[in-house]
């Protein structure tokens, strides 16, 4: 935590509360198309999610998105935004959380643009979100969970695309970060 | 711009995917018109029509998601009177299956408990199910599609 300055934090908790209220904002127009598709939703975590792969990017440190992840589940517990998961709602949090640090430190090192890294990231983590509501909560199978899942993994990538668009002009002004100086530790470069 | 070229790909392969699937799952779902609900029973498949439900009035309290206790007052009808009026008797459970797929079982014991299981209107033409005194919220399924009983 000490290696995380002001400017760091800040940027990390506007991240987190951008993607906890962003998915408010465009859920009702998502759910009009997933009501037309006939499955329980997908669309918006996709975009929510969209912003801890953006806070991931610019603040390359391992754990970042789990803990993003775990502050967003105290803050929508504490706000009572629990949604249909009830008093499980933080795992559906933490789990994307972890995929995009688990799959960020995999696929950091490789020569990859910038967009595909976000696309691969925010499907791989749309994904986990629509296993972990679907564990919890809505039990589908068969040709209906393909469908979630499919959802989920195409929104995600069309998000990813998004994510690289925000992060672009970001990126510029975060690079001067210690931790984007830290001798001891690799570098993280990204190129379009 | 050929890597870039190749992240769109997999996208508009993904979304051609997506698309077939989705067309599979709309050959393959149980169809229900709005403002119909369908009982499938013994290889039977009986359709309602909403406006021919009599409907009373249903009070009680239910809790949400978040644990607090929820005052209901809406216009429904017991589950068991619909399954009586169709002759369905001999079941273990039911299961309550909305429009977007997602479900939830009542076991035949809760079925049979008075002032228990209702199917209430929700809104234009759609109902749901409502188990008083559930502490599973989640199982207050709503826009109803069909039901299965076996």
């Amino acid at each position: 935590m000490k290696n995380y300055n002001l400017r760091t934090l800040i940027f990390l908790a506007l991240c987190c509360n951008l993607g906890l209220f962003a998915k408010r904002l465009i859920s009702p127009v998502a759910n009009i198309i997933t009501d037309s598709l006939h499955i329980p939703g997908g669309l918006s975590t996709s975009f929510s999610l969209m912003f801890l792969v953006v806070a991931v990017i610019i603040v390359p440190r391992s754990g970042c998105a789990t803990i993003m992840g775990l502050v967003q589940s105290v803050i929508a517990l504490t706000m009572g935004m629990v949604g249909s998961m009830g008093a499980l709602s933080f795992i559906g949090y933490i789990v994307p959380g972890m995929v995009i640090d688990g799959l960020f430190f995999m696929i950091k090192d490789i020569n990859i643009s910038l967009v595909e890294k976000m696309a691969i990231l925010n499907a791989f983590a749309a994904m986990a979100a629509s296993l972990t509501a679907n564990a919890i909560v809505f039990h589908l199978k068969g040709i209906p969970l393909t469908l979630y899942l499919c959802v989920g993994a195409t929104s995600g990538i069309a998000c990813g695309f998004l994510g690289a668009k925000v992060v672009k002009p970001i990126l510029p002004h975060f690079s001067t970060f210690p931790m984007y100086n830290t001798s001891s530790k690799k570098k993280v470069v990204y190129h379009d | 711009m050929i890597k870039k070229n190749k992240a769109f790909l997999a996208l508009i392969l993904l979304l051609l995917v997506t698309i077939s699937v989705c067309a599979v799952h709309f050959l393959t779902r149980t169809d229900v018109p709005k403002g119909k609900i369908k009982i499938q029973y013994n290889n039977k498949t009986y359709s309602i029509n909403l406006k021919d439900v009599n409907l009373n009035i249903v009070e009680g309290v239910v809790l949400n998601g978040r644990g607090e206790e929820q005052l209901i007052n809406a216009y429904g009808v017991p589950l068991l009177r619909l399954l009586q009026k169709l002759e369905i008797e001999n079941y273990s459970e039911i299961k309550v299956v909305a429009h977007d797929e997602y479900s939830a079982t009542v076991t035949n014991k809760e079925v049979l408990e008075e002032n228990k299981v209702y199917l209430i209107e929700s809104e234009k033409e759609s109902m749901q199910l409502l188990i008083f005194g559930d502490p599973n919220s989640k199982r207050n399924v709503l826009n109803i599609a069909y039901l299965v009983v076996t």
